[in-house]
């Protein structure tokens, strides 16, 4: 028996650090049209059903339009989607899952999407469901402990599969996502080892963004589109995950890529100057000639001259127009030039401008706000005499 | 440049008049009026003025005297050569030619611009005004009468490039700003300025400005969905506990109902046995009653019986006492009968006693009353004797005159008064004694017959017949009256009184006083033997006696009869004695009558005793019968009433039975009761209740706080807060971010613009301290050594001068110094600036100073004079303008006096004493003009005069008015001189010409 499991897809994720709405707007409708591709691929493989092991949502509060959009695209699946709520769209009072809104664009767009908001057993034709939705954004009970008194079995079917769907962390993980999401603590915490591990056949979990096995039978399916910039390398996003399992076996699982958007990392330190045809040489290979289809996190050291500094402006000005998202830590000193120094400092004509170019350039040694303050005086100062004296 | 000499013609006061001027020092004198200004302007408009110059322009230059067109000719050395300038100020016509000594000639404009090259100043545009543009032209280095006082810096803008190139040079080659310095920094200036306003916060609709409201409004954004969402998440937190409230409150009082129930179930059984509590002690209450009853029956009937008993006991001994009682009660009554019988016959001998007593008494009173009658009848028949006596005397006296010895000694007095008086009388007086008459003789009215005499005492006629007459003056004169009349009175006098005592004379007065003395002394006696009889009383008490003693007799009589054998005394002794018998026999059985008393009082009290004893015992036995009878009546009623012995004991034990069951069925009830504990259950229904309110109103309230939660919950889906915090917080963030690059832009700005400015100011120093070096070192000609000059220069120009003087403390800008010490400051800084512009003029450019310390005391024209020595020294060529050039005496300079004295002959320069130099040649005209007849002005003259001064602010050097009126100098004089004598204006303060309104 074949079913999808996927998690997080976190529609109606605000991206408010991207300013651009139209960019903005790209980037939520990527985590919309994943739903399609997850679609096709449970086409595929001939899969029952959709779990969605929580966060189907990214708030639960989502408006009206991301209730319609997810709605729309879930009811175009056509295969029954059972989701929970996870921590993000929780199903506590006043949640998106008890909204007339939602229950009547699911009624009118998805009636497929089923929503178990209960720890109670679920009985599908093929499979028993034993969902562990979160009715918080933080419990700090496990969520699966329903699932721990053995009465809970007696009652199912013996033959059909048993299959966990939950939402929460399985350890204790920090530090490991970049940027905008909560860290993870001690909530929501799910020990798998309390679970009577005959009785249930796989454990579908979310909440995770990277596609993780924590067990036999336990996997972190991981966001379908990623919606993050990831720091480290051991993580595995985009992925959506076929699961053949029967009752009383090891579950097969196989990983398919969903994702579409590219999450780019760069770091990149200026040794000098000519550095910045190295970076621009780096970035082309990293983006090619595309535009409104990449997001970067691009972290600059290092120092550069003034001129050099203009023509790295001009570049992070094409980056930021071209790309999604540029997310930019430019941490990256202007330190004028021999030769820009002298051309500022070495003006017997120019008695006044040499003489505040000179104290300008005392200044701007340091790490300090004035030094800084100090340096872009004399870029600003540099700007002004070029363009001054070739007027 | 240098001026060598001046030749002015047909210039207004001036025919031809020619100066020389040394080339250091001149000094220009003369009175006022004298054309010295004229002559210094008519030498500036050589230089500067335009010959072609026309209009009220080239006519306020003509002379009013002389004919022919004003001109000026003007020789100067510059750049190294010797220049003669002409001009002819002929209106369109007028000349202008410049002539270079062995060299070059230039006519016209060629000259006019030839001359301003060689003065280095641009050419001053014709038309409106051009007086005033051209009196501009050298202005640092002419000071015009009335200037002297004004800022010099603001005359040297003109030749600001030249005195910078010269500071420049001063100063060490000190770098001046480019222009590009000057654009970068201006640059900055702008776009600071565009930044900031001067306070330091942002200029609105700055980028800054922008910057800082979109962070601020982000950050108020921010805290909007912020508490947006926070009160999304107070409502889902209200939900849970509204619900998890009502959930507990519905178990709770799901308990609290039960308890009620139970309780009041209990209450219920309470109230039954509380019911069947009251019945039974009913029950039980009747029961006692009625044993209580028959208890009481049986115990009244004891009772009875016994009191019965006992009052048959104690009734007995009564009966046998009243019957002792009784026969001591006879004997009692027979012995006080005779008791009695004897104090009767007693009492009777008494009497008889008393009444014998009484009448021997009564006896004697009627022998005493009998002698006393006697005895007063005897003293009243005296008495009556006497009085008959006075009575007698009295009427004797009555009859004599009433004189007593005082009268008589005063009628003695005045016979002795008048026996002198007419003693006296007749000794004065004449008397007239007819001896013979044949004729009747009358002395005054009375006839006197002869042999009569009479005395006269006053003037008397005494006619004898018909035919004589004869008036007799008795001697004395007027004391012959006085003593007739003092006779006469004494004389009435003396009648008057015995008159008034009815006697003829003094002698039977004094008989009449003897008679009255003896019958006085006999009244007398007979009195005081009255007195001793008592006389007064005496009849009424001889009266009284008299009753008494019939009284008396009465008393006697009567009592006789009561006594049968009765002796009559017959003397008062015998009647006495009689009486003391009596007495004596009265006390004896009066004595024996009272034991007889006593003796039957004692019985009569025993008897009474035992009478009421008797009584008050058969009382008590009545009583005690009476008693027993109604016991008795009571004990029978009883026992027929409620039956013998035997039928009342049989009721009493069932009655008894009763009473006993009534109290088991009351304790088993009660015990019930108890079990239940009443008083515990009030208070559980109470509390409960309470419990149960106050669990119903939570829940209430939750269903309610359920509600609202449940509102504020329900998302209408228009936007999702969790979102849009997300937006706000980025918004926020960027909005910062944002803020904190334009602001370290606008500060490096502000940087660079700072930085500018200090070294634009560092370099304005350098420039400005070779002027202020070169301004202190005339300035301390006038201040000593301790005077600095501060030159504050900016944006390459000079913007202010301020003093320092150590004295005074801190540095004075320019303004606010005193009139005097300003001119003084002017003239170092003008001659500071001639000095450093020198240097492009041969290092010598002259200095004009017209009238240009009017304001300065005479002590200080006299250090002047060093200041104005030393810029000489250095080169330049100092002109002063005067009208006492003796306080310019120490200068050492040539000296030129001009006088309005014609045919004044020029003399060789040089010269000393001074000299004036007017063309020889010119002797028909050299005289001043021909006075103005002052009765030629018109008022029309004054009020122009006026309305100009007016125009030119109220004050003005004369030339300068004049100018402008147009006008000579005789007529602007007069005018000026009759203005001055309507007190209309006021002369200037200065010695120079300056006029000013009447304030």
């Amino acid at each position: 028996m074949k079913f999808i499991h996927t998690a997080d897809w976190q529609i109606g994720k605000p991206f408010a650090g991207i300013s651009d709405t139209h960019k903005r707007s790209l980037v939520q409708q990527a985590r919309i049209d994943v739903i399609e591709r997850i679609g096709l691929v449970a086409k595929d493989v001939g899969a029952e059903f959709i779990l969605v092991a929580g966060d189907l949502f990214d708030s639960p509060s989502s408006d009206k339009a991301t209730v319609s959009a997810a709605c729309s695209a879930i009811g175009k699946m056509k295969l029954p989607v059972i989701a929970i709520p996870g921590n993000h769209d929780h199903g506590g009072p006043g949640s998106v899952w008890e909204q007339e809104f939602f229950l009547r664009e699911q009624a009118a767009l998805a009636p497929n999407l089923m929503v178990l908001r209960e720890p109670a057993p679920l009985e599908l034709k093929s499979a028993v469901i034993l969902p562990c939705p979160l009715l918080r954004r933080a419990v700090s009970s496990d969520p699966t402990e329903w699932l721990r008194a053995s009465d809970v079995y007696t009652e199912l079917s013996p033959d059909k599969p048993r299959i966990v769907l939950a939402h929460g962390s399985t350890q204790v993980f920090s530090g490991q996502w970049d940027d905008d999401e909560e860290s993870h603590s001690s909530t929501n915490l799910i020990d798998l080892a309390r679970l009577p591990a005959p009785e249930v056949d796989y454990i579908a979990i979310g909440d995770w963004h990277g596609t993780k096995q924590v067990s036999a039978k336990a996997w972190f399916a991981g966001t379908p589109e990623l919606d993050r910039f990831p720091k480290g390398g051991d993580h595995d996003p985009g992925n959506t995950l076929i699961v053949d399992v029967l009752r009383g076996e090891e579950p097969q699982v196989t990983k398919s890529v969903t994702a579409s958007l590219q999450w780019n990392e760069l770091v990149f330190d200026f040794a000098d100057d000519t550095a910045l045809n190295e970076l621009e040489g780096r970035l082309a290979g990293l983006l090619g000639q595309r535009a409104n289809e990449d997001l970067l996190r691009l972290t600059l050291t290092g120092s550069i001259g003034i001129e050099a500094s203009h023509r790295l402006e001009q570049i992070l000005e094409s980056l930021d127009a071209r790309l999604l998202r540029l997310k930019l830590a430019n941490q990256t000193h202007v330190a004028p030039t021999e030769e820009e120094i002298q051309a500022l400092t070495q003006r017997a004509s120019d008695p006044l401008i040499t003489s505040v170019a000179r104290q300008l350039v005392e200044q701007s040694d340091g790490d300090g706000d004035d030094a800084e303050v100090a340096r872009i005086a004399l870029r600003e100062l540099h700007a002004a005499c070029m363009q001054e004296a070739s007027a | 440049m240098k001026l060598l000499s001046a030749t002015v013609r047909n210039y207004r006061i001036h025919r031809d008049l020619k100066v020389d001027l040394d080339q250091a020092r001149t000094l220009i004198g003369g009175a006022n009026e004298t054309g010295k200004s004229t002559l210094i302007e008519a030498i500036h408009r050589g230089l500067f003025l335009k010959s072609t110059v026309t209009g009220e322009s080239q006519e306020s230059m003509s002379s009013t005297l002389f004919p022919g067109h004003p001109e000026v000719e003007v020789r100067f050395t510059a750049n190294g050569s010797e220049y003669h300038a002409t001009k002819r100020f002929s209106g369109q016509n007028g000349t202008t030619q410049l002539v270079q000594v062995g060299g070059q000639t230039w006519r016209g404009e060629d000259a006019e611009s030839r001359l301003a090259v060689l003065l280095g100043v641009e050419e001053a545009s014709g038309g409106r005004g051009i007086l005033a543009r051209v009196s501009q032209q050298w202005s640092h280095l002419w000071v015009w009468q009335g200037m002297s006082g004004d800022d010099p810096t603001e005359h040297a803008v003109s030749q600001q490039a030249h005195l910078l190139q010269q500071l420049q040079q001063t100063g060490g080659a000190v770098a001046m700003q480019s222009e590009l310095d000057g654009r970068l920094a201006s640059r900055f200036a702008q776009a600071k300025d565009q930044i900031f306003v001067r306070t330091g916060s942002a200029r609105r609709g700055s980028e800054l400005d922008k910057a800082q409201s979109e962070a601020e409004q982000a950050r108020a954004a921010g805290a909007a969905a912020s508490e947006r969402l926070d009160r999304l998440l107070q409502a889902v937190r209200d939900f849970e506990e509204s619900s998890s409230t009502i959930q507990r409150t519905t178990s709770d009082l799901e308990e609290l109902r039960q308890q009620r129930q139970s309780v009041n179930e209990k209450i219920s059984q309470t109230e039954r046995l509380r019911q069947v509590d009251k019945e039974q002690v009913s029950v039980l209450d009747r029961a006692a009653e009625k044993l209580a009853a028959f208890e009481g029956i049986d115990k009244n009937i004891d009772e009875l019986r016994e009191s019965i008993s006992s009052l048959q006991k104690s009734l007995e001994p009564r009966q046998e006492e009243e019957g002792r009682l009784e026969s001591a009660l006879a004997d009692r009554r027979k012995r006080t009968t005779d008791a009695e019988r004897d104090y009767d016959g007693a009492l009777k001998k008494t009497r008889e006693v008393r009444l014998r007593r009484e009448l021997a008494a009564a006896y004697l009173n009627r022998l005493e009353k009998e002698a006393r009658h006697t005895e007063l009848q005897a003293r009243l028949e005296r008495v009556q004797t006497l009085d008959k006596d006075i009575d007698g005397l009295r009427e004797q006296i009555a009859q004599l005159a009433s004189i007593d010895p005082e009268g008589l000694e005063a009628l003695q007095n005045l016979e002795n008064e008048l026996a002198r008086a007419s003693a006296a009388l007749n000794a004065m007086a004449a008397e007239v004694e007819v001896v013979t008459a044949d004729q009747p003789v009358r002395v005054g009215d009375a006839e006197l017959p002869a042999g009569a005499s009479h005395t006269v005492s006053e003037p008397t006629e005494v006619k004898v017949g018909n035919s004589l007459c004869l008036r007799i003056h008795p001697g004395g004169g007027e004391g012959l009256t006085n003593a007739r009349q003092e006779v006469r009175t004494l004389r009435e006098n003396l009648q008057r009184s015995l008159d008034e005592y009815g006697l003829e004379s003094i002698a039977k007065a004094s008989e009449v006083v003897a008679r009255r003395a003896n019958l006085q002394s006999k009244v007398d006696n007979a009195e005081a033997a009255l007195e001793e009889l008592d006389a007064d009383d005496l009849a009424e008490a001889c009266s009284s006696a008299k009753d008494e003693l019939i009284a008396a007799e009465a008393e006697a009589k009567r009592r006789m009869d009561q006594v049968s054998d009765a002796e009559q005394p017959s003397t008062m002794a015998d009647a006495k004695a009689c009486r003391d018998r009596e007495e004596d026999a009265l006390h004896t059985v009066e004595s024996s009558e009272a034991g007889l008393k006593a003796a039957r009082d004692t019985l009569q009290q025993e008897l009474g005793e035992v009478e009421d004893q008797l009584s008050t015992l058969r009382n008590t036995i009545v009583g005690e019968k009476q008693e027993l009878t109604g016991l008795e009546a009571q004990l029978k009623l009883l026992l027929d009433n409620h039956g013998d012995d035997e039928a009342r004991t049989k009721a009493l034990e069932e009655a008894s039975k009763a009473q006993r069951d009534a109290e088991a069925a009351l304790a088993e009830t009660r015990a019930a009761l108890e079990a239940l504990q009443p008083d515990l259950l009030e208070a559980d229904r109470e509390r409960l209740q309470r419990a149960w309110d106050e669990t119903e109103r939570q829940r209430q309230e939750a269903h309610t706080r359920q509600a609202v939660s449940q509102a504020a919950l329900r998302s209408d889906g228009a936007d999702d807060p969790h979102a849009a915090l997300a937006r706000a917080e980025a918004r926020l963030e960027s909005s910062t971010e944002h803020l904190e690059a334009v602001s370290r832009k606008a500060k490096a700005v502000a940087l660079i613009d700072s930085l500018f400015q200090q070294e634009q100011h560092a370099l304005a120093d350098q420039f400005s301290q070779p002027l202020a070096q070169k301004i202190t070192g005339y300035l301390q000609c006038l201040f000593g050594p301790d005077a600095q000059a501060v030159v504050t220069f900016e944006d390459n120009t000079f913007e202010s001068i301020q003093l320092v003087r150590s004295a005074q403390g801190g540095a004075m800008s320019f303004e606010s110094l005193s009139g005097g010490t300003r001119e003084q400051v002017a003239a170092a800084v003008r001659l500071a600036i001639a000095e450093l512009l020198a240097a492009d003029h041969d290092n010598s450019l002259p200095v004009v100073f017209d009238d240009a310390f009017a304001y300065s005391d005479p002590q200080r024209v006299n250090t002047l004079q060093r200041m104005l020595d030393l810029g000489a020294s250095r080169g330049l060529q100092i002109i002063v303008i005067t009208c006492n050039p003796s306080d310019y005496a120490a200068l050492g300079a040539r000296q030129i006096i001009l006088s309005s004295e014609p045919l004044r002959s020029a003399r060789p320069p040089g010269n000393s004493p001074p000299v004036v130099s007017r063309n020889a040649n010119s002797t028909e005209t050299a005289t001043a003009a021909p006075p103005v007849d002052p009765a030629s002005i018109t008022d029309q003259d004054c009020e122009r005069f006026l309305a100009a001064l007016s125009d030119l602010g109220g004050k003005s050097g004369n030339l300068s008015l004049r100018e402008h009126l147009g006008w000579d100098e005789e007529q602007y004089a007069v005018v000026k001189d009759q203005l001055i004598a309507q007190d209309r204006i006021v002369l200037g303060k200065g010695r120079g010409g300056s006029v000013a309104l009447q304030e």
